[in-house]
């Protein structure tokens, strides 16, 4: 299995994460946003189609990669991208670790993480648990 | 195994045909507001661009975009022909893939409207909407096998 990149947004729509790993093609100006851009559209999409009113997008398959995509009630939203054969169940279950877990205790309890516009993740020790999470979960070697 | 709803969106992401297959209630919004459909179509034209220029992996002229959304409720089922004709079908989020009932819409597109002398592809540069009824005779025919089949295979688990 193969980690491209993640995304990871707030209420407000900043960038406040980005991090690769096996990526091939070059990071594009305004990257960011359109990615930012393409989940809100489709998350939107999902739920005009959703019955409940509250059902939304899980992921975007095409012929080279995977977007996994989750969204906590407090607005952070995150895009994985990967290879194309990892399992939609297994990120979302990833996910729900990550935000319980690594960024729970590593920028919720952080005295200097703020949940306001423009304050980005800058705790080194959540990008070590981030990838101390993927590597327990195989995504990583 | 349950497909609800079809879009035929043109090269100009235009959409020029729909059809809907179960009860407006399983698609939500869409079903209760049938004009919406004209704009998400048009949407989910963009967002089929934006999966390209995201491929992480490939330069993004020889990339190609995506094929399937999961959602909770529903996946949308997306096939490009090699003309750039777009057909989209939503599902129940249980359906995987739904390949070969594509091809054989693609092949009904070819047979019914491409070969149909009256048909008008563009008028002005604005794609004209599909309205021969045998198309969409057709249309509900193969989805109604497709239907079939999945309770066939359904049963014989």
């Amino acid at each position: 299995m193969t980690l491209y990149s993640i995304y990871i947004f707030n209420r407000y729509g900043d960038n406040i994460f980005y991090m690769q790993w096996n990526r091939t093609s070059a990071v594009q100006e305004g990257e960011a946003s359109l990615v930012a851009g393409f989940i809100y559209t489709l998350q939107h999409l999902s739920l005009q189609l959703s019955s409940t009113g509250t059902s939304g997008l899980r992921a975007v398959q095409t012929p080279f990669y995977k977007l996994h995509y989750a969204e906590t009630m407090t607005g952070y939203r995150v895009a994985l991208l990967t290879c194309r054969n990892v399992s939609t169940a297994l990120v979302q279950g990833i996910f729900i670790e990550m935000f319980r877990d690594v960024f729970h205790k590593t920028l919720t309890r952080d005295l200097n993480y703020r949940h306001k516009p423009g304050c980005m993740i800058t705790n080194p020790d959540f990008a070590e648990g981030l990838e101390a999470l993927f590597r327990s979960k195989q995504l990583l070697e | 195994m349950t497909v609800h709803l079809l879009w035929i969106i043109n090269q100009s992401g235009q959409l020029i045909a729909k059809s809907s297959f179960t009860a407006p209630e399983n698609i939500g919004e869409l079903g209760a507001k049938p004009d919406l459909q004209l704009t998400m179509s048009s949407i989910l034209f963009s967002t089929y661009g934006m999966s390209q220029e995201l491929t992480p992996n490939a330069n993004p002229v020889d990339s190609a975009g995506m094929t399937l959304v999961e959602c909770e409720e529903h996946n949308i089922h997306i096939y490009e022909t090699p003309t750039l004709v777009k057909f989209v079908l939503v599902s129940d989020s249980r359906t995987r893939e739904c390949n070969a009932l594509f091809r054989e819409l693609h092949s009904l597109y070819v047979e019914y409207v491409m070969k149909n002398p009256f048909h008008i592809v563009d008028e002005g540069g604005i794609g004209q909407p599909i309205r021969i009824a045998a198309f969409t005779g057709a249309v509900k025919r193969a989805v109604d096998r497709y239907h079939a089949a999945g309770v066939l295979t359904a049963t014989r688990k």
